[in-house]
């Protein structure tokens, strides 16, 4: 399982990749601290679909771009592509403004408030197996 | 329209029917004494049939009693529709037995002539008598003819003289209650609180309630004159002639009702603002009639509706920071404290002890950052809070070099040159904490963002803009920020648009916060690889 984490607090970075380790050992981490330098590296690897991610976990205050400039950028990117890839906004953010924004994302698959714990990674990762199989 | 002009003494009072009646009475009695001096006797009378009603209009030397007209026309009233004599009444067959007989026992000539209108109707009857027998000669009857002729005049003069009367009183009575009416309106006009004119076609005065003219001489002077000329008498400026002219065109020709505000200076130099309006009105051919103009003194409604969007925009600007602030706690607060949980759940269970100093240190280091935070934000309320702050006369050129000192390693480092120009305007009165700040603020974030490919030329002037402002523009020569995507998060706090390891996103928002407690205002101009340059708006200083 490959995951993409973008944000700009290394610790949080840290952390969630041992929240995610612990679940799931063979997971792949990648992370960038903004969106611009994760949204790159997706570019560069857009034609080997192999090295694509399974799970992007998306900060949304971020310097440079956010994750909102993000994922604006990431919808001008071929259908084909990113349907495979499930996004989770994960943000410290509590505002109902932001959820309802991005209810209406559809590329969003949920809004995640952090902190990312256990179960909300277990939950993810039943999901994308649930997904996998079908 | 005209206004009927009425004074008082035009309102009719003496009573000119007194005076004709007396005149015509003189005429009847002079008409009865021809008669019986033609007709040589001692009596005599004019009497007219008045509807049912016999009048008595002259009589000489007889009374007549009141006796009902079947007895006036004793035997029957036919018999007196021609003329008669009797030559002895007491010895006449049927007339020793009419009333006059009885009552007048003297009395023996009667003669009655009938007076004929020229439609042949019998108005009434002059009547004559004596106490001796007699004949009357063809041509006293022919005499007495003409006398009927004459009462045949003189009452159709009369029935003139009422008929005009009458005319005079129903005048008289419209008169009076078109004065009423009049001052009726005039009075509501008059105490009502507004400007109100009528202009006629040619747009001269037709009238002016008192507020649109105190002076009452000039009131009735301007009667009848057009603006032009009232404005030539009292020396004034024919330029708001000549523009209230094209309003009252622009009236006439739209066939609509305009209005506009005028702003003013009153007879003592203060100014006024009235809002005006005209309606133009057309009879219904559509031909135009007047032009009514109608003005109200709006001057405190609008000090209000100033003072009221003062008040909008500075709450808009604190719903703004409001919305801000709780972006800041959601994501500047929550995500530390988030991190900290996280660390203190991993430190419980981890059961290696160099894990547990490593995660001790990431702790440590996250309340750092948080306690950093905290402080930024406290202090940022703090200048929103602060209203006792003091505002002092800076030196624009003694702030610019403190910070240049305060500076000096970062300046050195990237070989920056700094230009000052504070000649327009050297000085500024302004909050001397909040001045430095902000002068460190944007010299340190063109410094941090200079372009990699020249050195930084950073230049500082004041000047006057045209209200009477004072603008202070920092210029620099640096990498520069795509406004077509950073506008609206420029001054939000947390937004950073470099990748750069002291950038923070905390010191415009801070520098914006600052200018807007003291009123001011801040803008950005920038081109990417070309430069930036931070505009501040200080208002009009009162020091």
């Amino acid at each position: 399982m490959k995951i993409l984490i973008i944000d700009d607090d290394d610790i949080f970075v840290l952390l969630n990749s041992k929240v995610i380790t612990s679940i799931e050992s063979s997971a792949e981490i990648v992370d960038f601290e903004d969106g611009e330098l994760a949204l790159n590296y997706l570019h560069e690897i857009i034609d080997n679909p192999n090295l694509l991610p399974d799970i992007i976990l998306l900060d949304l205050n971020m310097p440079i771009m956010d994750g909102w400039e993000f994922l604006a950028e990431y919808q001008k990117i071929p259908p084909q592509i990113t349907q495979k890839i499930q996004l989770y906004l994960l943000s410290s953010s509590i505002s109902p403004y932001d959820m309802d924004k991005a209810k209406q994302i559809p590329e969003v698959t949920e809004f995640v408030t952090k902190p990312l714990s256990k179960e909300t990674f277990t939950h993810i990762k039943n999901h994308f197996d649930a997904s996998y199989t079908a | 329209m005209k206004f009927i002009q009425i004074s008082d003494n035009e309102v009719v009072k003496h009573d000119s029917r007194q005076l004709s009646d007396e005149l015509v009475l003189d005429e009847y009695t002079n008409l009865v004494m021809l008669a019986a001096d033609i007709c040589e006797c001692e009596m005599a009378a004019i009497s007219v049939i008045r509807d049912k009603e016999i009048t008595i209009k002259a009589n000489m030397g007889i009374d007549f009693p009141k006796i009902d007209r079947k007895m006036f026309f004793f035997p029957d009233e036919k018999k007196f529709e021609t003329f008669f004599f009797i030559y002895d009444i007491h010895k006449d067959a049927i007339f020793h037995l009419h009333p006059f007989v009885i009552n007048f026992p003297d009395i023996h000539f009667y003669a009655s002539c009938p007076i004929t209108c020229a439609k042949g109707e019998i108005l009434g009857h002059i009547f004559l008598f004596d106490t001796q027998s007699k004949n009357i000669s063809t041509k006293q009857q022919s005499r007495l003819q003409k006398i009927a002729f004459q009462v045949v005049a003189l009452l159709q003069a009369e029935q003139k003289i009422t008929i005009l009367q009458e005319k005079e009183q129903k005048q008289a009575i419209f008169l009076q209650e078109t004065k009423k009416q009049r001052d009726f309106f005039e009075n509501i006009l008059n105490l009502l609180p507004t400007n109100i004119v009528v202009f006629d076609t040619n747009y001269r005065y037709v009238f002016l309630n008192r507020k649109a003219m105190v002076n009452p001489e000039l009131r009735k002077f301007i009667i009848g004159k057009d603006d032009f000329e009232y404005f030539a008498y009292r020396n004034r400026d024919l330029t708001v002639a000549i523009k209230r002219r094209e309003k009252f065109e622009e009236a006439r020709i739209t066939k609509k009702e305009i209005r506009w505000e005028d702003n003013i200076l009153d007879t003592e130099g203060n100014p006024v603002s009235y809002l005006r309006r005209l309606f133009p009105v057309f009879d219904k051919d559509g031909n135009f009639q007047q032009l009514i103009g109608y003005g109200m003194e709006i001057t405190d409604r609008k000090r209000l509706e100033e003072e009221q969007n003062i008040l909008v925009k500075q709450l808009s600007i604190q719903n703004t920071q409001l919305v801000d602030f709780c972006n800041i706690v959601s994501h500047n607060l929550r995500g530390p404290l988030v991190n900290i949980e996280m660390l203190a759940k991993f430190i419980e269970e981890t059961t290696e002890e160099a894990e547990r100093k490593n995660l001790l240190s990431r702790l440590n280091q996250v309340i750092g950052n948080l306690y950093l935070t905290f402080n930024e934000l406290v202090e940022s309320i703090q200048v929103t809070q602060d209203f006792e702050i003091t505002s002092e006369n800076i030196l624009l050129a003694d702030c610019a070099e403190r910070t240049i000192g305060a500076l000096e390693v970062e300046i050195h480092k990237s070989q920056a040159q700094i230009r000052l120009n504070f000649d327009e305007c050297p000085s500024i009165y302004f909050p001397p904490k909040y001045l430095f700040s902000i002068f460190h603020n944007l010299i340190s974030n063109a410094l941090k963002y200079q372009s990699p490919q020249r050195k930084p030329i950073i230049e500082i002037n004041s000047y006057f803009d045209p209200n009477g402002d004072i603008i202070l523009a920092f210029k620099d020569n640096g990498l520069g920020i795509d406004l077509s995507k950073h506008k609206d998060n420029l001054f939000k706090i947390g937004k950073v648009f470099h990748r750069h390891p002291n950038a923070k996103g905390f010191g415009l928002y801070m520098t914006k916060i600052q200018i807007e407690a003291m009123n001011g205002k801040i803008w950005v101009e920038s081109t990417p690889n070309i430069g930036t340059i931070f505009f501040i708006l200080f208002h009009k200083q009162t020091p």
